[in-house]
């Protein structure tokens, strides 16, 4: 197994107050000094309640810390295969990046512009990083919402004529169809009915072998990393508490804040009568 | 047991119009609930979207906005009495007095430009024959006692200054001010961190062992929390009940597809072909109308019955209520 | 689930049904646009100018061409009288006849020659209105005067709100510097006295249409820029713009493609109300004689002149054109109401 992602050190600080004239900034820290690798192949999961740092943790992997805060002061360095780092690329470095790095986010409703068909959502990624002539992308379009569960009809249709967890299809469609090697997913399934989001979890099971995609799974559902993901890292305050392979951390955490973040929300007993 | 509500009947449906034909579009919210809530029980209403289970809880309190919304249908019975046949002054002694409510957004139960003490102060003053001294006296104890410290100080500050989970607290200080004996609780949990949720719901099973505080109905999606906290639960699909029974049963050997589908789906339990056990298809919208069971296109184990007739909710066991044909034959 | 067979956004034509559900405003619309379109049809119906004249076997065409009164065998200055040639053509009897507009005068004609008594004139079967003070028909000039008007509140409106919206788009994408700057733009513009500014500028140069628009346009681009500069910052939270980072759109992608027709609603739900303020800011100020000179035609001027002559002169010269305006202006409010509550409705329910 080869390391595709290296981060050192990542800090992140958002500042708390304007800066007026030179007074002294406060400074909120977001991340405090991370560090963790990121395998090919492998369903990494990164779990913490809110304010952990893990949705700046996605913004970063995904480039685009700075462009959501300008002022955001980000240290450290994360390095995608042992060539970019992808705090820092920009022009044709950044984009060779986003052909291989792309990302669901979590509410389906406003990670889709309304007023784009569901083709054009999913075109955008086509147009900006490919070279495709316009018959090939209808043509990846098409396959791609097959492959995402919809079908040729929607690519006319507005995201107002979906249900939640069509719409989510759409998203991930988005982020797969220019075939990135990974996948960021930002708490995907947390704004789903329940029996929506086991659908979306077969889903992204079943891409991840056809596109043979590397995916880091955020989340704050411990139901779902004990199925989806082969190791665990877990943060709290900006910081990373525990981490390792899901089995192990799972059955037998070895922090406080692990064992009280995973007593508090599981299924205690499997029903007896599975058909 | 003796039944401290009881819901019978209860229909609510919306009214709105497509905007293109200008035809008028009726959503039955709740077509046909009826539940009981014993006293000194957890209740848990479970469902998804759509299912009516906050709408409901709403019909309960009279919440429903006209003409938009409208109780078509239905008694409900408060310590014997319809309740929803009472209006005005009658209706505000119930409100707040004997059934409380909070909601799941916390700035929906608070309002962000009064203080704290102005807020509770209010409803104690309102509902308990208290002067104004005592009111704010019986405040900071009930902010002390929702586990909020330096209550004294603290009562005077603004909701926007407390965190999400504190916020919660307040907001149930608020709902129990007055004594209520039913505290209806929509989803106060779904907006929290994991480890805030459980301390809500300690804060709430604490609450009923030691007040006046009789049942609670705790409307969730959450399962894993109706496990551990509900003594008895309900399972509502399309704006029906579809199962009523002990959590414990509930839990080891559900009855009905859906809710089978709905606990295998929250533990993410993988099937023989190593894909995570899931409900097939969408929650029906409620515009449409479907025959027979309304679950039925999307339950594995339908027969044909299912597409054609709608079924009963019945007792199957004790205490068991459950309402599908693969079980009428029993 | 509805298929959609056109291409329009649903959520506009979900739009678009609301507001034609809202009857006043949809039937505004339809009134303003109509009579709107015809106005600009007005040199072929309301004009001193006939359609066609033929003439010694000759087909001329004065409502489009200048002819000399000579190529009519009438002696005067400049073009002929067509009506008077009408009526001579008439007697003569031959082949030849003249096929004149609607309503045969028009709006900057000094009808001097023709009127028994001294301008104005009270309304006749031939001059409907009656004529201004000087001599000229006061139908043909509320008429043409409706075109200009209308012509001149949608031109600056737009122009304005383009200017707006760019200026509020770049400010609340970029913040920073650029916001501040554009946010300082703003106040010390709005602080300007808006009045006084246009009187100065036109007292030294006396404005034409498009010179008093383009002022208009400089004045009061800053209506819109804070309302664009809110729902651009509100806009450039969401996670469908973070997407579109993802995605590899540029800047200039974003702001066009994503943001700005997500940003629209304030500017839709204000047109119209700035509409109506623009037309009625320049009749008042023709009323001043800040605005459009004679001989164009317009409203204000027509008030103006209404209140120097006494007695039932001045009742016609003010309150027809003051209808016409007040007519227009209600219908483009009703429009606005209707499209308010298409795009902006808040459902009034009751509880108990």
């Amino acid at each position: 197994m080869n390391k595709l992602i290296e981060i050192k050190e990542l800090s992140v600080k958002y500042s708390s107050k304007k800066k007026v004239f030179g007074y002294k900034e406060k400074y909120i820290n977001a991340v405090e000094g991370i560090s963790f690798d990121f395998m090919k192949g492998e369903v990494l999961g990164v779990v913490g309640e809110s304010g952990s740092g893990k949705s700046t943790v996605s913004r970063c992997l995904l480039s685009i810390i700075k462009n959501i805060d300008k002022s955001s002061v980000v240290d450290g360095s994360i390095i995608y295969n042992d060539s970019v780092d992808l705090l820092k690329a920009k022009g044709k470095e950044l984009k060779s990046v986003r052909k291989n790095i792309q990302g669901v986010f979590q509410d389906p409703d406003s990670s889709m512009n309304q007023r784009l068909t569901a083709g054009k959502i999913i075109e955008e990624p086509l147009l900006n990083l490919t070279d495709f002539s316009k018959s090939v992308r209808e043509e990846k379009i098409k396959d791609v919402l097959q492959k995402c569960g919809l079908s040729e009809e929607d690519i006319n249709k507005y995201p107002n004529e979906f249900s939640a967890g069509q719409k989510q299809r759409i998203c991930i469609a988005r982020a797969i169809v220019i075939e990135p090697e990974i996948l960021i997913a930002d708490e995907p399934l947390s704004s789903l009915d329940i029996s929506i989001q086991a659908q979306i979890i077969n889903l992204l099971i079943d891409l991840k072998e056809k596109y043979n995609l590397s995916i880091i799974f955020i989340t704050h559902d411990l139901n779902v990393v004990k199925v989806f993901c082969d190791r665990l890292i877990v943060m709290k305050d900006g910081k990373i508490v525990e981490q390792g392979k899901t089995e192990e951390v799972v059955s037998n955490p070895k922090e406080e804040y692990t064992r009280s973040l995973f007593s508090s929300n599981i299924i205690p007993s499997i029903p007896n009568n599975i058909s | 047991m003796k039944k401290l509500l009881q819901i019978l009947n209860l229909k609510t449906y919306f009214f709105t119009t497509d905007e293109e034909t200008n035809k008028e579009i009726i959503l039955m919210a709740v077509d046909g609930v009826s539940l009981d809530v014993y006293e000194n029980e957890i209740l848990g209403i479970v469902g998804e979207s759509g299912s009516g289970k906050t709408v409901t809880a709403q019909s309960v309190m009279q919440l429903i906005p006209e003409p938009t919304g409208k109780i078509m249908n239905g008694e409900i019975l408060y310590k014997g009495e319809d309740i929803l046949k009472k209006q005005g002054e009658e209706l505000r002694k119930i409100r707040g007095k004997e059934i409380a409510y909070i909601f799941q957004e916390t700035y929906t139960s608070l309002n962000p430009v009064l203080t704290i003490e102005e807020q509770i102060v209010e409803v104690i003053t309102t509902h308990l024959d208290k002067s104004f001294e005592e009111a704010k006296q019986i405040s900071v104890e009930l902010l002390d006692s929702m586990g909020i410290k330096d209550a004294k100080e603290r009562i005077k500050d603004y909701p926007h200054q407390f965190s999400g989970g504190m916020r919660q607290r307040l907001a149930l200080a608020m709902a129990l001010a007055a004594n209520p004996s039913l505290l209806i609780a929509d989803e106060p949990t779904t907006m929290l961190d994991v480890t805030i949720q459980k301390q809500i719901m300690d804060l709430l099973l604490s609450i009923k062992k030691s007040k006046q505080l009789t049942s609670i109905i705790f409307i969730t999606h959450n399962l894993s929390l109706v496990a551990q906290y509900c003594d008895r639960v309900a399972v509502m699909y399309g704006g029906k009940i579809v199962e009523v029974s002990p959590v414990n049963e509930l839990m080891k050997a559900p009855l009905h597809p859906y809710t089978k589908g709905l606990l295998y789906a929250s533990a993410f339990i993988k099937d023989k072909n190593n894909k995570v056990y899931t409900i097939p298809g969408n929650i029906p919208s409620l515009k449409e109308v479907i025959q027979g069971c309304k679950f039925c296109d999307r339950c594995t184990e339908a027969i044909e019955k299912c597409f054609k007739d709608e079924p009963e909710l019945f007792e199957i066991k004790p205490d068991h209520f459950v309402r599908c044909h693969l079980y009428t034959n029993e | 689930m509805k298929t959609n067979k056109s291409n329009i956004n649903s959520l506009f034509r979900n739009r678009w049904f609301k507001f034609k559900r809202h009857k006043r405003g949809y039937y505004s619309l339809i009134i303003i646009l109509v009579f709107y379109v015809l106005s600009f049809l007005l040199p072929l119906l309301v004009n001193k100018d006939p359609l066609i004249v033929k003439y010694n076997n000759n087909y001329y065409f004065p409502v489009f061409k200048y002819y000399p009164s000579i190529t009519f065998n009438v002696i005067s200055n400049g073009e002929a009288n067509y009506r008077k040639l009408k009526q001579s053509l008439n007697e003569k009897n031959t082949d030849d006849f003249i096929l004149m507009p609607l309503y045969h005068y028009g709006p900057n004609e000094n009808l001097l020659e023709e009127l028994s008594v001294m301008p104005p004139t009270s309304p006749t079967s031939q001059n409907w209105f009656g004529t201004d003070d000087r001599g000229r028909d006061v139908f043909a000039r509320v008429l043409y005067g409706f075109n200009v008007s209308v012509s001149f509140g949608l031109i600056v409106t737009l122009f304005s709100f383009m200017l707006g919206t760019l200026a509020g788009a770049l400010s609340g994408f970029y913040g920073g510097k650029t916001d501040m700057f554009f946010q300082r733009a703003v106040e010390i513009w709005s602080a300007l006295p808006f009045l006084y500014v246009i009187i100065i500028l036109s007292s030294i140069i006396t404005p034409g249409f498009s010179l008093l628009a383009f002022i208009l346009i400089l004045l009061s681009w800053v209506g819109i820029t804070l309302y664009v500069r809110g729902e651009v910052l509100r806009e450039k939270a969401k996670e469908y713009v973070f997407a579109a980072y993802v995605s590899g759109s540029s800047k200039y992608k974003i702001i066009v493609k994503h943001i700005l027709p997500n940003s629209i609603s304030p500017i839709i739900t204000f047109a119209p109300f700035a509409v109506v303020g623009n037309i009625a800011l320049l009749v008042a100020l023709d009323f001043l004689g800040f605005g459009l000179q004679p001989p164009t035609a317009s409203w204000g001027q027509l008030i103006q002149q209404g209140m120097s002559y006494p007695g039932l002169d001045r009742w016609r010269l003010i309150i027809i054109p003051l209808a016409f305006q007040f007519i227009t202006l209600i219908l483009i409010v009703f429009i606005g109401e209707g499209i308010r509550d298409a795009f902006d409705s808040k459902q009034y329910s009751r509880l108990k």
